[in-house]
């Protein structure tokens, strides 16, 4: 019996070591595959990530992401469809209780065996591309994905485990630097252009007084105190970073005049998420008022997809209170286990930002500057809010991994008799040894989609009827880091043409697409 | 340590059930079936769905249908009765709830209803959204004369002249009462005869209660103490 069980802790550690070594690989190649698509190498890119999906660890449905990106990036419209379509319907078709097995699995290895069932700002994304894809073929769809990333935002925000931020006054620190505004820029009296920001405000750099502002606060200045701070209404990361969502919704639906109610929800909505935006407050007004393009005109809104968007890194986290209450709860689903008091940090999958090398587009309509595109939704902040939310349900499972393995352990060692004084040592030491290589070979679920871009950036124009060639190039803190890139458009008369451009890098090449 | 003295036996079985569901189905089927037409529509847990958009649209065409009897105008030369042309303009949604895609089904329910009435005859929302385009306008403007009587100038030079407008609007009234809530849907149709400027305007309701427990709804409205 004894020996049976030796056998099997060394066939174990065997197993972990060719686990491990296999898993590193395939993870180089996928890595492989997205510097190749920062550095613009899209051809290179496919090529790897195809030679990554054909033997998947677990991972096809972020591959065929991957892929979808790629794609698009090339024009293939139809192609990257087909690919989100495909995780669409995989996503959706993990019912509950193979979740729960896979996730029971995943109490014995990692997160890794998980069901991929796909980040939230992931869900959001999915239709968010798919309606993007679909204007640009024009086969009709757009409506329906717009719907259905309503439902997906919808879906975030009642899922939320935590009450969001309520929206009570906090000081603001005095005079912050804010983003430089250009005036609106005038072509002839019909074309105005919506004045462009540098930047996304931030909850700590809304201005008072500005818009913003729920309801003024009047100040009190007290002797021998400092100067109130003006106190500006806490923002809620998630729904400021989602505001692309709803307005994303409102640019669709808008292209019919009939649903002009719908614009102004949806833009009221925005607004209300994404406060302080120049843009959204500018679309909303115009929205109330009616206001459309100019007879002879028609608007042109550029949709970009800037920077690099946020990658998952092996990190630890500190165990917390919250943490543990989560892994009690697990485990009591589990069986008879008790918790320990503290434990040890914990490795986790952790979001991380990547670095900003593009901040925003600046738009050229024949050679003739215009503006810059704003930011209505950072996808690495939104996913970086929303893993913070979930961060003890992610932490306590890990913890409840832990303390299940533990007891495995010492079950085996008490079946075997090595944790006996009369006990084996060589046994009890192959178990400790096999206790910890089985903790040590615990990966990090860094599953996801990582050819997200970093931002989805808005700019809207009205122009003359007729040919004309949009142009777009990288900035970053005023300076200039891309080479202009760009496509001809056609206006037609009242009616909305749509360019949605592309610069995941300042090394990669800017794309840009326009419907017919 | 961790493990309760009992708890190895129970350990291992985990471990064999976790390896079972494992194995078992890791792919799932959706299944789907038609509603036949005496089936009940589906209910919405937490928004309006078909059972209240449904009914909301037959009752309130029916009702303004019913009010607008033919006058007994006739062709001249067939002498059968003239049908009213009826531009409709949309549905305008001021509820507390995203009707997300049923908005566009509510619109064809009312017009398919309205032109199936045989009294009047509508106007294909095609032709109505170029007009409003060409003029720049939207559903909303059409209320200020000067607006009106551009569109039905443009609609009239398009070979689609019409006698009246119709306008749809959803709206919502919420009553909560501790973790339930009541939501009053009302479909209010207004028909705006284009000559005289008179409207004519009918409403369907429905109220739905919505509860977080079947008990709520029981204590609410099935039990002796409800009201």
């Amino acid at each position: 019996m004894t020996q049976q069980l030796t056998q099997g802790l060394y066939s174990l550690l065997l197993g972990l070591v060719l686990l491990v070594t296999g898993c590193q690989t395939h993870r180089q190649v996928v890595e492989q595959a997205h510097e190749s698509f920062w550095q613009g190498d899209l051809e290179r890119s496919g090529l790897e990530l195809a030679k990554a999906a054909e033997r998947p660890r677990n991972d096809l449905a972020v591959l065929q992401l991957d892929q979808a990106m790629v794609e698009f990036q090339k024009g293939n419209f139809a192609d990257s469809q087909h690919l989100l379509k495909q995780v669409r319907g995989e996503l959706s078709a993990i019912p509950p209780a193979s979740e729960t097995a896979r996730s029971a699995v995943s109490y014995l290895t990692d997160d890794t065996r998980r069901a991929y069932t796909g980040e939230d700002h992931e869900k959001l994304l999915l239709p968010a591309m798919l309606a993007l894809n679909s204007l640009l073929r024009a086969d009709g769809d757009a409506v329906a994905y717009a719907h259905q990333l309503g439902d997906e935002c919808a879906a975030l925000l009642d899922n939320r485990p935590l009450e969001p931020i309520a929206a009570e006054p906090v000081p603001t620190p005095p005079t912050p630097a804010q983003p430089a505004v250009n005036p609106a820029v005038t072509l002839n009296p019909a074309v105005t252009v919506n004045p462009a920001v540098t930047g996304p405000p931030t909850a700590t750099m809304i201005p008072a007084g500005s818009t913003n502002q729920a309801e003024p606060v009047q100040q009190v200045v007290l002797s021998d105190t400092p100067p109130a701070m003006p106190l500006v209404p806490k923002i809620d990361p998630i729904r400021f970073e989602l505001a692309f969502g709803p307005l994303l919704r409102a640019v669709i639906r808008g292209q019919s005049v009939l649903n002009h109610d719908d614009v102004i929800r949806h833009l009221q909505t925005a607004n209300d998420w994404r406060p302080g935006s120049e843009f959204l407050q500018l679309e909303l007004a115009r929205a109330v008022a009616g206001q459309q393009a100019p007879q002879g005109y028609g608007s042109l809104y550029v949709i970009a997809l800037v920077g690099r968007g946020p990658r998952k890194v092996t990190g630890t986290e500190e165990v917390t209170s919250q943490a543990l209450l989560v892994a009690d709860q697990l485990l009591s689903a589990l069986g008879d286990y008790t918790l320990p008091p503290t434990v040890a940090p914990i490795k986790i999958a952790r979001i991380e930002l990547a670095p900003i090398t593009v901040e925003s587009l600046r738009i050229s309509i024949n050679r003739q500057e215009m503006g810059l595109t704003e930011n209505v939704g950072d996808i690495g902040r939104l996913a970086v809010a929303r893993q913070k939310e979930l961060m003890p349900q992610i932490v306590g499972r890990a913890v409840a991994r832990r303390v299940l393995k533990k007891g495995i352990i010492v079950a085996g060692k008490s079946a075997s008799g090595a944790d006996k004084e009369s006990g084996n040592d060589l046994t009890s030491l192959l178990y400790t040894a096999a206790g910890v290589a089985w903790e040590a070979a615990e990966q990090a679920d860094l599953r996801g989609w990582s050819l997200l871009p970093g931002s989805i950036q808005v700019y809207r124009v009205d122009l003359p009827c007729g040919a004309h060639q949009l142009d777009l190039r990288g900035e970053l803190q005023g300076r200039t880091v891309s080479s202009r890139f760009g496509t001809p458009v056609q206006i037609r008369d009242g009616q909305a043409t749509f360019a949605i451009a592309t610069l995941p890098d300042q090394q990669a090449t800017g794309r840009v697409f326009a419907t017919q | 340590m961790f493990l309760r003295p009992s708890a190895s036996c129970l350990l291992f079985s985990t471990v064999t059930v976790v390896g079972l569901l494992a194995l078992a189905g890791c792919r799932s089927h959706q299944y789907a079936h038609v509603l036949k037409d005496h089936q009940q529509d589906m209910v919405g847990s937490h928004e309006a769905g078909a059972e209240t958009f449904n009914s909301l649209v037959d009752e309130s065409v029916s009702k303004l249908l019913s009010r607008q009897a033919p006058e007994g105008t006739v062709e001249e030369l067939s002498g059968e009765p003239l049908s009213k042309r009826i531009c409709f303009v949309g549905v305008e949604n001021y509820s507390s709830e995203d009707i997300g895609d049923f908005k566009d089904q509510l619109f064809e329910q009312i017009d398919a209803s309205v032109a199936t009435s045989g009294q009047f005859q509508t106007i294909s929302t095609r032709y109505v959204e170029n007009g409003l385009r060409q003029l720049r306008l939207v559903p909303g403007d059409l209320m200020v004369p000067q607006n009106m009587r551009s569109f039905s100038s443009v609609m009239e030079q398009n070979g689609q002249p019409f006698d009246y407008l119709l306008f749809a609007k959803l709206t919502s009234g919420t009553t909560e009462s501790n973790k339930s809530y009541q939501r009053d849907y009302l479909l209010t149709l207004e028909l705006v005869d284009l000559n005289t400027g008179r409207s004519d305007k009918e409403s369907a309701k429905v109220r739905k209660g919505y509860h977080s427990s079947r008990v709520g709804s029981w204590m609410k409205y099935s039990s002796p103490l409800a009201r």
